[in-house]
């Protein structure tokens, strides 16, 4: 079971529209390497982990994950809110706008619909975890290309938050694949999957 | 008021942030009394300034109780609006 909090796990104020960097931006809500994926990723991978707690590793970067899917909503919703027709025409955001309005829906940066096929749940944890590893480092080179395109501070700003934690993850993900290879025998790591042989 | 909604909301986003990280650090390091020290003191802190929130501004959380006989939860502001 989850519980919604009404705050940001940090905070997003944008004083100036940008719909051009919004259409970047929404790469990390629906796109290949975004939170949404991130999100399913690890909470779809956490039933097959045989080992309580980097299972429980799991539920809480996936839990903190649903939380970087709200900031990046509040940051392209900031970055449209209120647009004209006027200020959209001629825009990147305009073929967005023709099917979504000022509506957030998850795709990528290039338009691409949201898909399950971005990511896996292997049912293997070695398998997943290395995963798991790999898509934290994704999604920081993501943000290290949006930061290149990005020259307004209050956008920077949480899009550097995001971008630590996908560091952060990246060690935590290391350190539970560690406790998982500890499980197994030295002689023979990728003999079987601690998931399913028995 | 005597406290900025504002304010209290940034203090109550610090000290969770800083039982966000360290709870990941705790899953994968649980014997070390240093984090878990930090993790129990910054709960104990953030208690006090959620039950002040709630009593200020209406229920952070869904399972929060608040003041008043009106229902506010759905009312207060969401937080992708920012404040500026």
């Amino acid at each position: 079971m989850w519980t919604y909090e009404k705050r940001l796990q940090y905070p997003v104020n944008i004083k100036t529209t940008n719909p051009k960097l919004a259409m970047v931006i929404i790469s990390q809500f629906g796109g290949p390497d975004g939170e949404l994926a991130a999100s399913q990723r690890y909470l779809s991978q956490r039933y097959a982990m045989p080992y309580r707690n980097v299972a429980g590793l799991l539920t809480d970067i996936g839990t903190e994950e649903l939380a970087h899917m709200e900031i990046v909503c509040a940051i392209v919703h900031q970055l449209t809110r209120n647009l004209t027709a006027e200020q959209i025409e001629g825009t990147p955001f305009a073929n967005y706008y023709v099917d979504h309005t000022l509506g957030l829906w998850p795709q990528a940066a290039g338009g691409v619909p949201f898909s399950a096929t971005v990511f896996q749940s292997k049912g293997d944890p070695i398998t997943d975890l290395t995963e798991d590893m790999a898509a934290e480092q994704k999604a920081r080179t993501t943000y290290d290309n949006i930061l290149r395109l990005v020259h307004d501070s209050d956008v920077c700003d949480p899009i550097r938050f995001l971008r630590e934690r996908e560091i952060v993850h990246f060690q935590r993900f290391g350190e539970g694949l560690r406790t998982v290879q500890d499980h197994l025998d030295s002689k023979n790591y990728y003999a079987i999957n601690p998931a399913f042989d028995k | 008021m005597a406290v900025n909604r504002t304010e209290l909301i940034e203090r109550i986003n610090k000290v969770s942030f800083v039982m966000d990280d360290t709870r990941l650090f705790l899953d994968t390091h649980p014997c070390n009394k240093e984090a878990l020290a930090l993790y129990k003191e910054m709960a104990r802190t953030r208690e006090a300034l959620v039950r002040e929130y709630s009593e200020c501004f209406g229920p952070l959380s869904s399972y929060d109780t608040f003041e008043g006989s009106e229902w506010k939860w759905a009312e207060t502001p969401q937080p992708w609006e920012g404040w500026c």
